[in-house]
């Protein structure tokens, strides 16, 4: 599945279509932050926000790794409801 | 989008019989609507205050979304009925479907307002009707797209209101740090997260790794991910197309950009950069690796304008990577990496000594022993406290020693033909960089280092007999003495002295072979004294030694045993080839390999079999595909 082409974009030249996906990663980024905390119990929450606030990427990873080993299929279901999403608006502007 | 297209017509021919504003007229208006919203913050265009409670509407729907769509297959009656019971959900629908209506009459009217503004400037470009056409829709594509990003926003801004207090500051700090970045590094961020299997055409990515590294905005990684190592890090996950847009200039920018991180830099910072490299991408074939030439030099490194910071120099320069990524020659390249040698060519004995006693004055030392060997002798410095080096240290040295036999360089994990008495050498690396092994060969008879194999053909080749701590060293006369059923003392003895001198592996075998003799031949036939020897060296400390240095391999692995017996009947080779060098594919496109624990426990044993991989990597030969994990590293013991 090329994103361009489901959403219509071939027109779009190369840096106007890294553009848009730096924006949709922006929405996606922030919509797995969501799902993390999601997936914590609470004193897990508060040492995520500890981990986040010393900026040690290190642990952090280790911490993500550790806590949501499902990390890989989080992702993938984000990623394809965004596209889902996405394609269900467009569909409402046909 | 075609028919977004018509629509757009559509709806323009429509307003089209009501006169526009003109353009000065209309940017009149900008102006003061923008002024206004300056004065009055607050105060939200018609758009956004639909789209807020769309918004607010679709959260609800969606809670209900299987429950309501059950209701198409309903009846009007049964519908009916089923609202009755349940107004909630009849009073989401409609919520829903009002905020909906009103919503996309404004959006529509935005977009219309949009377009209009975007004709009116096309009008000056001279475009014909295909052109103004694609320039309309493309148009079209972007508003509609930067809608859905508000949309989505906003229901995620809402969602983490409703998950965690945390939440929310994070997904704003997220937010607000990746919009801060230039391009390149968003594209970079965007390689590791939205490259999976869903969208075509790239490499997975380390999710994990990518959103641990963005939710990460402390000092060193900002600084970090500021300069050039998370180009580094994750150039191997962008996708084709990306990779184009920074390739223009990508040796160039980088060298640049490996200038700004390093000129003027601490230890602690190149050292902090470093650690964050090893440990975020082990992937030699998809990075850029820079070969560092050492703080201590860092003078005339900057005045050559070639920074190198090296993980395993020696793999990298001779895979010809490291000259490509920077544009240099292959020779400059290796140049950066070869060590000086310790003892000069041609040095008599005494050189010899003298040479090594000045440097081993403040060097790690390991002296070999009987029955040991190069690698036994560079384990042996690994541990905590003064006088040793870590794991670490241990594998990054061992990558990068080689020693030269025969004008050709051989890597030391080849090296079998050393003696009692040889040192092993431990030099620490400059400002961070990979420290090195060095074998001092001692030897007075001028026999250089080299394999047992080399020396051996050398004796058959002069019509000599090797000497019997040669043989003894090829395993020829343990074979003859499982010849017959009859074990001489002297043939005990060469047993025993293999046995002794021999890895875990070799003791092993040779306890498996004198164990089958035991069973085939009688007490009364010879047997006894198969068994005796069985007895005495399946008790020896020097096999217990063995056992030791085995269950150390394990131990600095890290691996838990019942991972690791799941696996230590794979042959090398095949264990290699599954357990990949590449992160992302080995968690994401797992290969069928065995494993003890659970689904849930996967990504720890992943882990803990990506690293015993590395550790065999570091000390297999060629010769060791065949054997198995256990074999190896009995073999190693």
């Amino acid at each position: 599945m090329d994103l361009t082409k489901e959403l219509g974009l071939e027109n779009f030249t190369e840096e106007e279509k890294s553009e848009l996906l730096a924006q949709f990663t922006d929405s996606l980024l922030k919509r797995l932050v969501v799902r993390v905390y999601s997936k914590l119990k609470r004193e897990e929450q508060a040492e995520f926000d500890r981990l986040a606030e010393s900026g040690d990427s290190e642990k952090i990873n280790s911490f993500l790794a550790e806590k949501i080993p499902d990390m890989t299929q989080v992702r993938d279901e984000e990623v394809s409801a965004l596209l889902a999403e996405m394609k269900e608006f467009i569909g409402t502007a046909k | 989008m075609p028919n977004l297209l018509c629509e757009v017509i559509i709806y323009l021919m429509r307003t089209e019989s009501a006169p526009a504003p003109s353009l000065p007229e209309k940017e009149q208006k900008l102006t003061e609507a923008k002024k206004e919203e300056k004065e009055a913050p607050d105060l939200k265009s018609p758009l956004d205050l639909t789209r807020d409670s769309y918004v607010r509407a679709k959260l609800a729907f969606d809670s209900k979304k299987e429950e309501l769509a059950n209701l198409k297959n309903l009846t009007e009656e049964e519908r009916k009925r089923h609202f009755e019971i349940d107004p909630k959900a009849k009073a989401v629908l409609v919520a829903f479907q009002d905020a909906e209506e009103a919503y996309l009459k404004e959006r529509e009217k935005d977009l219309g307002v949009k377009l209009r503004l975007i004709g009116k400037e096309l009008e000056n470009k001279k475009l014909n009707k295909e052109e103004r056409s694609a320039e309309l829709e493309k148009a079209a594509s972007t508003h509609l797209l930067s809608e859905f990003k508000k949309v989505y926003d906003a229901k995620t801004e809402s969602l983490s209101k409703k998950t965690a207090p945390g939440a929310f500051e994070l997904v704003k700090k997220v937010g607000d740090w990746y919009r801060s970045r230039p391009l390149k590094e968003k594209l970079l961020v965007a390689g590791g997260l939205v490259a999976s299997g869903a969208v075509a055409g790239a490499v997975g990515g380390g999710v994990g790794l990518a959103l641990g590294t963005v939710v990460g905005l402390g000092g060193m990684t900002q600084r970090m991910l500021a300069g050039s190592s998370i180009f580094v890090g994750l150039e191997g996950f962008l996708q084709k197309r990306h990779k184009e847009i920074l390739d223009k200039k990508s040796a160039e920018e980088y060298q640049k950009l490996s200038v700004e991180v390093f000129e003027g830099s601490d230890a602690r910072t190149l050292q902090g950069l470093m650690k964050f490299l090893k440990l975020h991408d082990k992937d030699l074939e998809n990075r850029f690796a820079v070969v560092y030439e050492g703080l201590g030099k860092a003078e005339k490194a900057m005045e050559n304008r070639r920074l190198l910071v090296s993980f395993a120099a020696g793999a990298l320069v001779s895979s010809g990577l490291l000259a490509e990524a920077l544009g240099l020659k292959a020779e400059a390249a290796e140049q950066a990496t070869k060590p000086e040698p310790i003892v000069p060519e041609g040095a008599s004995p005494e050189e010899a000594l003298k040479a090594a006693d000045s440097l081993t004055q403040e060097k790690i030392v390991s002296t070999i022993e009987k029955g040991g060997s190069v690698s036994k002798a560079a384990l042996a410095m690994v541990g905590e406290g003064d006088g040793k080096i870590s794991l670490e240290e241990f594998k990054l040295a061992w990558n990068n020693s080689f020693v030269e036999i025969s004008g050709v360089k051989v890597p030391i994990r080849d090296v079998s033909l050393v003696h009692e008495g040889d040192q092993v050498i431990y030099v620490p690396g400059q400002g961070g960089g990979p420290g090195r092994f060095e074998v001092i060969d001692y030897v007075k008879d001028k026999l250089s280092l080299g394999t047992s194999d080399d020396l051996y053909n050398l004796y058959q080749e002069s019509h000599k007999e090797p000497p019997e701590w040669l043989e003894r060293a090829v395993a020829k006369n343990v074979s003859e003495a499982f010849a017959d059923n009859k074990l001489e003392a002297y043939e005990a003895r060469n047993v025993e002295a293999y046995f002794n001198r021999g890895s875990l592996k070799d003791k092993e075998e040779v306890l498996a072979r004198l164990f089958e003799k035991m069973g085939d031949v009688g007490p009364d036939e010879g047997g006894r004294e198969f068994s005796d020897l069985f007895v005495k060296l399946s008790s020896s400390e020097a096999h217990a030694a063995s056992h030791r240095v085995y269950e150390l391999h394990l131990k600095m692995i890290g691996i838990k045993l019942d991972q690791y017996e799941a696996i230590k009947d794979l042959k090398i080779g095949e264990f290699l080839e599954k357990r990949g060098r590449s992160w992302w594919r080995d968690y994401f496109f797992p290969s069928k390999l065995p494993y003890a624990g659970t689904q849930e426990d996967r990504a720890g044993e992943i882990f803990s079999q990506r690293k015993l991989a590395d550790y065999i990597r570091l000390l297999v030969s060629k010769d060791d595909k065949a054997l198995t994990i256990e074999q190896f590293l009995k073999k190693l013991s």
